[in-house]
């Protein structure tokens, strides 16, 4: 089964599913899918932060505009 | 008058004899969120006598949507998993667009912030804080404010470090040179990434020399050096650079049938489809970016003839990744850090 066959029969799957429990699972190995490619890909220099930024619009614009990877990634200064 | 050739010669010994070396510290920085280090990551920092690993603790940066400067991605500390040998540097990179937006009166509250969430984080004691920040001219003033706050907050037994790029050492007058005790030269990322005639971006000796002339051992401030160990794929489209996917190597596309090497480290897409999980189209291009043990060792020694003479010096390889260390034996990374010396 290649790729795309199985990207295919993924997004059937999800598409009839109803359970919340799956569903929070499935967003948080997103969210952490996310994590990784961000920190893949922000390295301490200001080109790399750009490119970072671009990668960041391509994943919101993927997902939906719904939350940025920042917002994802923001904490607060609570200690 | 003529002098003997033995006295030339015996004065040359002379000179080789007596020309102090450098103390290289060696050191790596760990740039991932969760730092839980692997056998393999743990074996080198043994067998290379390491003594610092530069661990990125939090990015700080300007927040849209709430309109404040925030920590993002917080270190994960295991411990368990850290040589009790081997001290952690927390460092911070922060980015331009934090300073361009925040109002002159916050900057004393970041800088409380930051320190606060280092402490909070550190959970043993320090005694560096390594600060991570392109600046620019418009970020200049606000940075080494922040960094001179910070200084204050954490007090004189903790060391401030800052990252420097070439063009800031040369030129220190233009650029600013902040109020840190030591500055980490990130001898990478030096070429245009996003031109198609670029060979490496990461490492090109041909443009760092242009950046390093007999004024660089001015340089204000002591410098320690951080050298590449990463590699990546600049991936175009249409001529335009789109991505890098990183830890792509020539090895992994020459056994790819979709792909067609154009040149040493370069391929073209013949057959659309996924590569490390992205989807490649027909005639996209692909060049690969690394750097092999023999270019670190000519860094280094470009890097010894130019940079200020110093008695100890931190060389730091970017960065700790078992997958990385996979390239670069025990031996390889030895002899880069002597020829540092």
């Amino acid at each position: 089964m290649n790729i795309e066959t199985i990207k295919l029969e993924i997004i059937g799957w999800l598409i009839k599913l109803e359970d919340q429990a799956i569903l929070q699972k499935l967003i948080e190995l997103k969210q952490a899918t996310e994590l990784s490619n961000y920190e893949g890909n922000l390295k301490p220099m200001s080109k790399e932060e750009m490119l970072a930024r671009a990668e960041t619009s391509n994943r919101d614009i993927e997902a939906g505009g719904v939350y940025t990877i920042e917002e994802v990634m923001e904490e607060n200064w609570d200690v | 008058m003529k002098v003997p050739l033995f006295a030339i010669v015996l004065l040359f010994l002379f000179t080789r004899c007596t020309a102090p070396e450098t103390q290289i510290s060696p050191a790596f920085y760990h740039w991932r969120t969760r730092l839980a280090l692997s056998q393999t990551e743990r074996n080198y920092l043994h067998e290379l006598n390491i003594k610092k690993l530069y661990a990125k603790f939090f990015d700080v940066d300007w927040s849209e949507s709430s309109q404040q400067a925030l920590p993002q991605a917080l270190i994960e500390l295991v411990p368990e998993t850290l040589p009790d040998s081997v001290a952690l540097i927390p460092t911070i990179f922060i980015t331009n667009r934090t300073f361009l937006n925040l109002p002159a009166s916050e900057i004393l509250q970041l800088a409380a912030s930051i320190c606060d969430k280092i402490k909070a984080l550190a959970k043993a004691p320090f005694d560096e804080v390594q600060l991570d920040c392109d600046w620019s001219e418009k970020t200049r003033a606000p940075y080494f404010q922040l960094i001179e706050t910070m200084r204050q907050n954490l007090g004189p037994d903790v060391r401030l470090s800052a990252t420097i790029r070439l063009h800031q050492v040369k030129y220190p007058k233009q650029t600013g040179v902040p109020p840190v005790d030591r500055g980490m030269l990130m001898f990478y990322n030096m070429g245009d990434v996003e031109a198609g005639e670029e060979h490496n971006s990461i490492l090109n000796l041909e443009i760092a020399q242009q950046y390093l002339d007999k004024n660089t051992a001015q340089y204000p401030i002591p410098l320690d050096v951080a050298l590449p160990l990463f590699s990546w794929g600049v991936l175009f489209r249409e001529g335009k650079m789109i991505r890098l996917i990183n830890n792509l190597t020539a090895a992994d596309l020459a056994r790819d049938e979709r792909l067609r090497a154009t040149g040493s480290n370069r391929f073209e897409v013949v057959r659309s489809g996924y590569v490390d999980g992205y989807y490649l189209y027909t005639e996209d291009e692909i060049r690969i970016e690394a750097v092999q043990t023999e270019n670190l060792m000519a860094a280094a020694e470009l890097l010894k003839r130019y940079l200020p003479k110093t008695a100890q010096r931190n060389l730091a390889f970017y960065h700790l990744d078992s997958v990385l260390l996979e390239r670069f034996s025990l031996q390889s990374i030895n002899s880069i850090i002597k020829e540092m010396k």
